[in-house]
């Protein structure tokens, strides 16, 4: 079960347990403007292939 | 959507999840880093004055116009305790009974912007709408601010030279 977070604690994991941004928004929007440091992966394209470069041991920080 | 990429990422065999539930306009309306085509442009919630008077449902009149004049202003933002808006109050409402209830009073449901909606686009809302400005709120519904035209068009021309 994924845990709800709110902008301090996103900063927090980022800062202090290596937290990796996803954006499933659509590319365009992504291109438009994304929180630094983001990767885009479409929510349709959540696969194992297009997952395969985040670390599963490190948090992940979906928006 | 967050939500269902979550669970997506844990069916994927991720167990550190975590889902940013304000999401990116959230971000956008903190000064905090972002990247892409439009990151650094001024939008919105650049343009916020974030001096509005705010009060409560269960406030009396009398107690808010006072507090709403001494600050120069002639708007009083209805807010719960959360800080989303719920309504307004201005001009000749303010010297209403001073013993009425701001819930009795107030204009329900004013309309409203994201802070990252770009200044072209703030222009042309106010325009549109013939008033000379709106409040920006995130996507809870909080209030951030007051967006004024004539700042946004002041910025635009700047913008330009």
């Amino acid at each position: 079960m994924s845990t709800p977070i709110r902008r301090d604690e996103v900063q927090r994991l980022i800062r202090d347990e290596g937290g990796q941004l996803v954006e499933v928004l659509p590319p365009p929007m992504f291109e438009d403007e994304h929180i630094e440091g983001a990767i885009n992966i479409p929510l349709k394209d959540l696969n194992e292939r297009t997952t395969s470069g985040l670390d599963k041991d490190r948090p992940v920080i979906v928006y | 959507m967050s939500p269902r990429a979550a669970a997506r990422l844990e069916t994927l065999g991720f167990t550190k999840v975590y889902d940013y539930e304000a999401g990116k306009s959230d971000w956008l309306a903190s000064p905090l880093p972002t990247e892409g085509r439009a990151a650094g442009k001024p939008d919105a919630a650049a343009m916020v004055r974030g001096d509005d008077i705010a009060c409560h449902l269960g406030e009396r009149l009398g107690d808010v116009a006072k507090r709403v004049r001494a600050a120069g202003k002639d708007v009083c933002i209805v807010v719960d305790e959360r800080h989303i808006v719920l309504g307004r109050i201005r001009g000749r409402a303010l010297d209403g009974d001073p013993n009425s209830l701001v819930e009795d009073v107030m204009r329900l449901g004013p309309s409203t912007i994201r802070p990252d909606t770009d200044l072209g686009t703030v222009v042309k809302t106010l325009r549109d709408g013939n008033v000379a400005s709106t409040l920006v709120t995130n996507q809870e519904g909080r209030l951030i601010g007051t967006v004024y035209l004539e700042d946004v068009e002041r910025k635009l021309a700047e913008q330009d030279q």
